[in-house]
């Protein structure tokens, strides 16, 4: 099983960002995309979760049979794939935790299971340790670097995604924090069989993944490095 | 059903002299009433339309039935209630005899028992609450003192209108150190005799007491009649704390154009909620004239301007006394090329020294099509007093929807979801059981936006 790219040609406004992106986000395997700054991960992040101000040319995004450029950005999110943002951006006046009880009665389909909800939430506020009041605190509104990326990555954690793209998940962390969020990564490639591409450019992140693929970007095109760099 | 269409009375259209001793003797009012009625009618008739605002010169003054005597036996077919608002009656889930109530199908509900048992509550304490046609024959004295001394007559076109035709509202009187702790609910939900079309209430807080009062409901409510215009008049006395809450969601063809205005006296406050989701027109600007040193007052302004809508709100400070503080805190959101006026007055005058006032206006747009203005008008005479206005303008952001639907949130989820957030700060102090609906009404205004 896997998600797969092919072909991928990505404009913004008349700019070509991505001239070329084919590459496979494999179920239970850690990818890492590496590339300079303004090389165009992000818009490319953006645009497999289905940003509608990003023009697609050419190209398709395919998990199974289904095609998820024709897809808006909930149902990209219902077929099973999770984007984690480099920059989450505020929501004022929403809370965590009527954030993510939204987000979770959508992504779990279980309205009833609110109970099973609460306890792993408690579970993996404390593995992230974030207390139980950030539950009331308003979505990324005065987030530290660090607590925006944990809020990502306990949305990771409770909704259990297929696949999942992660942009620089590792920065704003501290080095405790690193090392917990890197496990939970392995976790659940290993264990839920979570297919995952890691943006990223921290060295000290890879080598505590020890990733299985290595993708570099360039110039607006995606290539295999199979060789990783120490 | 036993119809008795005798019980109903309906002027005929337009003005006549006889117009307002019919109504007197409909009433069996005490004969001030009758010779405020006649004043009016006169004011009325020199009074120019608004020079600002909406355009009103629609409005057929002729095409009018001034009043309406209503029997608790009229019914009409449920087949004439708008089919638009029967589906939002359903969307909302409100019980059926409210539907038919809210519709028009019904002008009472049996809800007698609780408004009795409340009653007996409040008349252990010495607090009259009860319709204006009662309190101009129970407690004429006190009436007599106080109405119209808020509004004068002659305040504008409209509150002449009221006075000489007004009909239903509500008496409120909270003795001295008195504190009501429910809060007075109008409409359906306990008063079952209020709705009408020149609404006029009168809430007096005599020293050291409170109460807070409620009109409106967040269901859509529909009239026949198109002009409703409503005066509202409040005395709070020294140290008293008087709240004003107001959810109103007339039917779309509804011109809503009412007065509103305080006296808050030494170290009382006032705190106006003013929620304006329906109606076709909407001209309304609480005021607060802060008389007394130490009087304070805020008014939380929200409104909804959909498709065709037009809603000029606002309020107005007038600080008259040192030491008087206002705050205002405005909300609109506009969709579907509707279009939501701030109006707002501060004044602060010279001898309100040491005073303070901050105006926050913000207005969201949903799409190109809808407009939002900001008219405000401050002066601040006091050299030693603080006079503070923020005003902004915000579209729903594209980021924040990606990163809602991002998570599985459809665009109405997602859209209704920023929008009440962006609503958060009003909706907090409205009473928990009209947020829930208004809630829901949202999450219905932003289905049908994505819908077409």
């Amino acid at each position: 099983m896997s998600l797969i790219v092919k072909n991928l040609k990505i404009n913004i406004g008349e700019k070509e960002v991505i001239k070329n992106a084919s590459f496979e986000i494999k179920s239970g395997q850690i990818t890492i995309l590496e590339g300079p700054n303004g090389s165009g991960k992000s818009t490319l992040a953006w645009t497999l979760g289905g940003f509608p101000d990003y023009k697609v040319e050419s190209g398709s995004v395919r998990i199974n049979q289904q095609d998820l450029l024709k897809l808006k950005p909930n149902q990209i999110a219902l077929s099973g794939l999770f984007l984690s943002f480099q920059n989450p951006v505020a929501l004022p006046n929403i809370t965590v935790a009527e954030f993510l009880r939204n987000a979770y009665r959508q992504l779990s389909g279980k309205l009833s299971s609110l109970e099973e909800f609460a306890d792993s939430l408690e579970k993996w506020l404390h593995y992230l340790k974030l207390p139980i009041s950030f539950l009331d605190r308003a979505m990324n509104e005065d987030f530290s670097g660090g607590e925006k990326k944990k809020l990502e990555v306990l949305q990771l954690l409770l909704f259990n995604p297929r696949y999942a793209i992660l942009d620089e998940i590792d920065s704003g962390l501290d080095k405790e924090s690193l090392a917990s969020i890197a496990a939970v990564i392995k976790m659940l490639a290993r264990n839920e069989k979570t297919g995952f591409l890691l943006i990223t450019h921290y060295q000290k992140f890879i080598d505590l993944i020890k990733p299985q693929i290595f993708l570099t970007i360039k110039n607006g095109i995606i290539k295999n490095s199979n060789e990783p760099k120490n | 059903m036993n119809l008795k269409t005798s019980n109903i009375y309906t002027a005929p259209k337009g003005f006549s002299p006889q117009l307002i001793d019919t109504i007197s003797k409909f009433k069996n009012e005490p004969a001030w009433v009758n010779d405020f009625r006649k004043r009016s009618l006169e004011v009325f008739f020199k009074k120019p339309l608004p020079s600002f605002g909406p355009d009103l010169s629609k409005i057929n003054f002729d095409d009018l039935s001034y009043y309406v005597k209503p029997s608790p036996g009229e019914v009409k077919k449920w087949q004439d209630v708008d089919p638009n608002i029967g589906r939002i009656f359903e969307g909302l889930g409100i019980p059926k005899f409210e539907q038919e109530y809210l519709s028009g199908l019904k002008t009472q509900l049996e809800s007698d028992i609780i408004y009795g048992s409340i009653q007996k509550e409040l008349l252990d304490k010495g607090v009259i609450f009860c319709s204006m046609e009662e309190a101009v024959k129970k407690h004429s004295d006190l009436v007599k003192k106080y109405l119209g001394t808020v509004v004068p007559i002659a305040d504008n076109k409209f509150s002449a209108l009221n006075s000489a035709f007004f009909s239903g509202g509500s008496f409120v009187y909270v003795p001295n150190n008195i504190v009501v702790d429910k809060p007075l609910q109008t409409y359906f939900r306990i008063n079952t005799v209020n709705t009408g079309q020149f609404e006029r209430t009168l809430i007096i807080a005599e020293p050291g007491s409170k109460v807070h009062y409620i009109e409106g409901c967040t269901a859509p409510n529909f009239s026949s009649a198109n002009l409703h215009a409503a005066v509202v008049e409040i005395v709070a006395h020294e140290n008293s704390q008087v709240r004003y809450t107001t959810i109103q969601n007339w039917s779309r063809n509804v011109y809503n154009l009412v007065t509103k205005r305080a006296q808050v006296r030494r170290n009382a406050s006032l705190t106006w909620t003013d929620a304006n989701i329906g109606s076709g027109i909407t001209m309304k600007y609480p005021a607060s004239y802060l008389l007394e040193e130490g009087a304070t007052a805020s008014l939380l302004s929200l409104a909804i301007a959909d498709k065709g809508q037009q809603i000029d709100s606002g309020g107005k400070m007038l600080h008259l006394a040192p030491n008087t503080h206002s705050n205002i805190l405005s909300k609109s959101v506009s969709l579907n090329g509707g279009r939501a006026s701030f109006r707002g007055l501060v004044n602060i005058d010279q001898q309100a020294s040491k005073s303070s006032s901050k105006i926050n206006c913000q207005a969201l747009l949903i799409d190109n099509l809808s407009q939002t203005d900001t008219y405000p008008k401050l002066v601040n005479a006091s050299f030693n007093s603080s006079l503070e206005h923020e005003a902004y303008v915000s579209r729903l952001s594209a980021e924040q929807m990606f990163y809602l639907m991002s998570r599985g949130l459809s665009e109405p989820e997602a859209s209704s979801m920023l929008v009440l957030g962006f609503l958060e700060p009003i909706l907090k102090d409205i009473p928990l059981e009209y947020s829930v609906e208004l809630n829901r009404l949202m999450e219905l205004v932003m289905a049908d936006y994505y819908e077409k």
